[in-house]
């Protein structure tokens, strides 16, 4: 037996031994091998690992009270499976294309391009698809007739129509604040978010995307990382106050066929901005339509990026500069000749007229730019370009909106400048503002003195954290003692300046401080023109203890007056009066009724206040 | 010469080859409970895996959801949609002018539904952790378990004393 058994077995384990040992020797010589190796990659490359893309959401954008006014909302886009849409176009084409409203005879043909392996897999039919178009589709599919058949005698399908999702961005109030929000293009997202919030947050609001390798090797455990949402943005904006704001501006722009109107609603106390509207507008929705209806002279949000010269309204300033370096009171006469004469330049008034002996309130009142020279030669000017500075007239404000621009006041020592300038200035020409920054710089005196940064977020939201913004000062122009004494000047002036009807029902009911401006605008070659021009109006109240300013433009208004006593004004007046209730502020008379007990019955006729000039109070 | 030859026992040949397979069958037995093992490993991390995959699926068609609900929901809250709504159920707005359609009172403490509210938000707030299925026992290497045990030891050891 073992003569037998074990020579068989030793020749067993030799032949075992050899072809175990041939079979190592290949696998070195495979796993040396660059063919072998680059082979054993591609296979990993194309079996072992799958490649899946994360993204998260890009962040919401809200109105002050938490109203959605930008979000994300899903679409799919639709592609065919050439392999198996081949030989079944027509079939396909009768399907879908009116579900989708897609063209018959293109589902048709795309549903034939031939099927390459690597290269023609699958063709996107459109990507704008809705959840209600996609319903549709699943049902039809579920329902198909079976008695189509086809080559191989079986029922037709559509299982060669596939549905992907797309976030893609939405602004449930259609053009609400356009100018605020900006957009992000979902039709071409590669091009970036543009103006607005949506462009000076990109970089926060922004989705992420990333490309995970995923490992199908169970021997490789891997995990799918978690990307939080884009941050949320919650706007200082209310959106009643802008919708009441757009709507009065709408009809202005209908009513004087302006190039656009612009409004901007801020507390002075705390630099937020209520509103901020302009028109012409568009539906965000319809972003593309923003290349037809914005050009250079009419931009997206003029508030911030269309610097102008205000004309009057900058008299406010002038004012403020004058009362503060002490070189003029309220009381203080101004002998207008009609003419003031500035190295052999005569600066005369806008209606060329001459006014005779005038306080300062008569200044304001008259709006006479003969006055302001004749002060701004007193300030000098030195000073009173440090007090434009101090007022940040001519920089940027950093309001949190894309696209803010300025135009730098041209000071003594440039070679632009000349003693001309100063007294052009004094009274709005000569240097231009965004209406951002005029309203920004006027807010010193409707709160005590004090410029707070002008803001238009009010809180901040990212992955469960809240970052809230809080008001800060930026700049102490003058005192509050001059604030008040201005803010009381131009509440008398306003009266008499403006004679529009609704004003002075606006004024029965709240005391106003304000200033219309009509700024001529300078055209090349033909200088400053009167058939045209800006026309502004900025007002604050009640004048006793302001809670609001607003800021009126009307860009070269065509129809009718184009006079800012005459289309700023009453705008201003007409939006005040929606706007007050809302803000949850009675009228003075109530205001005196309620918190002193003590109601005024009627108006006393011969009330004058310490500058000789009568006006309404309690 | 048979005295110089003692007689020996030895192992039958058939116990020989019996304890030869007896050898090879439990080392077959071995190998397959070892392979065993792996493949109830590997069918569990595959399962784990599809499981990830599904989830992570489930996740973002359930992230899709929740922010096209809040879309639709912003459609319905729009200004202009709230505003006709509000008048098809009857409700005019306040006229201002009127007195006597609206009167202001005083209420101390009451802070009111005003401009300066705090703004009614409800966002699902991402997960701020990663959270894995697989337990560490499958992602860990033998190094990285004894520094854990290591450190966690020297902390607890910390803690105590």
């Amino acid at each position: 037996m073992k003569s037998q058994i074990e020579p068989r077995f030793r020749v067993l384990v030799f032949v075992f031994s050899f072809l175990s040992l041939i079979m190592i020797g290949r696998i070195c010589m495979l796993m040396l091998d660059d063919a072998a190796i680059q082979m054993k990659a591609e296979t990993e490359e194309d079996y072992e690992y799958m490649t899946v893309e994360v993204s998260s959401e890009r962040g919401n954008i809200y109105d002050r009270q938490g109203y959605l006014l930008a979000g994300n909302t899903v679409t799919y886009s639709i592609a065919l499976n050439l392999q198996a849409s081949n030989g079944h176009a027509q079939f396909i084409a009768d399907n879908i294309s009116d579900i989708f409203g897609l063209d018959h005879e293109t589902v048709k043909k795309v549903a034939d391009y031939p099927f390459v392996p690597g290269l023609n897999v699958e063709y996107t039919l459109t990507k704008d698809a809705t959840k209600d178009q996609l319903t549709a589709f699943q049902e039809r599919k579920a329902n198909l007739p079976r008695e189509y058949l086809n080559k191989n005698d079986r029922p037709e399908n559509l299982d060669a129509v596939v549905a992907y999702p797309n976030i893609h961005r939405y602004y449930p109030n259609d053009d609400l604040a356009f100018n605020i929000i900006g957009f992000f293009p979902y039709k071409n997202p590669t091009s970036g978010a543009a103006y607005g919030i949506e462009q000076y947050y990109d970089d926060i609001l922004a989705a992420q995307t990333i490309s995970h390798r995923f490992s199908l090797d169970p021997n490789v455990p891997d995990r799918i990382p978690n990307l939080p949402n884009g941050a949320s943005v919650v706007l200082t904006i209310d959106r009643k106050i802008q919708e009441l704001c757009e709507n009065s501006i709408k009809q202005t722009l209908a009513n004087t066929e302006a190039k656009s109107v612009t409004v901007v609603v801020e507390n002075p106390k705390t630099g937020e901005i209520l509103a901020m509207a302009t028109s012409p507008s568009i539906d965000l929705n319809e972003y593309w339509e923003s290349g037809e209806v914005f050009t250079r002279d009419n931009k997206f949000n003029p508030a911030v990026m269309q610097p102008y010269e205000p004309g009057s309204v900058f008299k406010v300033l002038t004012m403020a500069i004058a009362i503060d370096s002490g070189v003029v009171k309220p009381s203080t006469i101004f002998n207008d000749t009609g003419v003031y004469t500035v190295m052999g330049t005569d600066i005369m008034n806008w209606n060329r007229g001459a006014w005779g002996p005038q306080s300062m309130v008569g200044c304001m009142q008259h709006s006479l730019n003969t006055c302001m020279a004749y002060i701004t030669d007193l300030v000098g000017a030195e000073k009173f370009y440090e007090y434009l500075d101090k007022f940040r007239i001519g920089k940027p404000t950093n309001i949190e909106l894309a696209g803010e621009d300025y135009y730098p006041v041209i000071k003594p020592g440039s070679s632009l400048w000349t003693q001309i300038s100063l007294s052009t200035n004094s009274f709005g020409q000569g240097l231009m503002a965004t209406p951002i920054q005029m309203i920004s710089a006027i807010s010193a005196i409707a709160n005590n003195g004090v410029i707070m940064q002008p803001h238009i977020v009010r809180e901040i939201r990212y992955n469960g954290q809240v970052e809230k913004i809080t008001p800060s000062e930026i700049s102490r122009p003058i005192t509050a003692e001059t604030a008040r004494t201005v803010t009381d000047m131009l509440a008398t002036s306003i009266e008499i300046e403006v004679l529009d009807d609704s004003f002075e029902y606006l004024l029965d009911q709240i005391r106003i401080a304000g200033k219309t401006g009509t700024g001529e605008i300078a055209i090349e070659g033909l200088g400053y023109v009167s058939t045209t021009a800006n026309a502004s109006f900025v007002g604050w109240g009640p004048a006793d203890d302001p809670q609001f300013i607003a800021y009126v433009w009307v860009q070269e208004p065509k129809k009718g007056s184009i006079w800012g006593s005459e289309v700023s004004a009453p705008l201003f007046a007409e939006i005040v009066q929606e706007i007050y209730p809302y803000l949850r502020l009675p009228d003075d008379k109530t205001r005196q009724c309620l918190y002193t007990g003590v109601c005024p019955t009627e108006e006393p006729e011969d009330d004058y206040d310490d500058y000789g000039y009568g006006y309404y109070y309690w | 010469m048979k005295a110089n030859n003692p007689s020996a026992y030895r192992m039958a040949p058939w116990r020989k080859q019996m304890k030869r397979i007896i050898t090879i069958l439990l080392v077959t037995f071995g190998t397959a409970c070892v392979m065993l093992v792996y493949l109830s490993i590997s069918e569990r991390m595959t399962d784990i895996n599809m499981k990830i995959q599904a989830l992570q699926e489930e996740r973002a068609e359930y992230s899709r959801n929740i922010a096209d609900l809040t879309t639709d929901e912003g459609i319905l809250t729009a200004y202009k949609t709230m505003q006709e709504r509000a008048a098809r159920a009857g409700f005019t707005e306040i006229d201002f002018e009127d007195n006597d359609q609206y009167a202001y009172v005083i209420v101390d403490g009451y802070t009111g539904a005003g401009i300066n509210t705090e703004p009614q938000i409800q966002e699902p707030s991402s997960l701020t952790e990663i959270v894995s299925l697989i337990k560490p026992e499958y992602t860990e290497s033998l190094q990285e378990w004894l520094y854990k045990r290591i450190s966690t030891g020297i902390e607890s050891y910390e803690v105590t004393n």
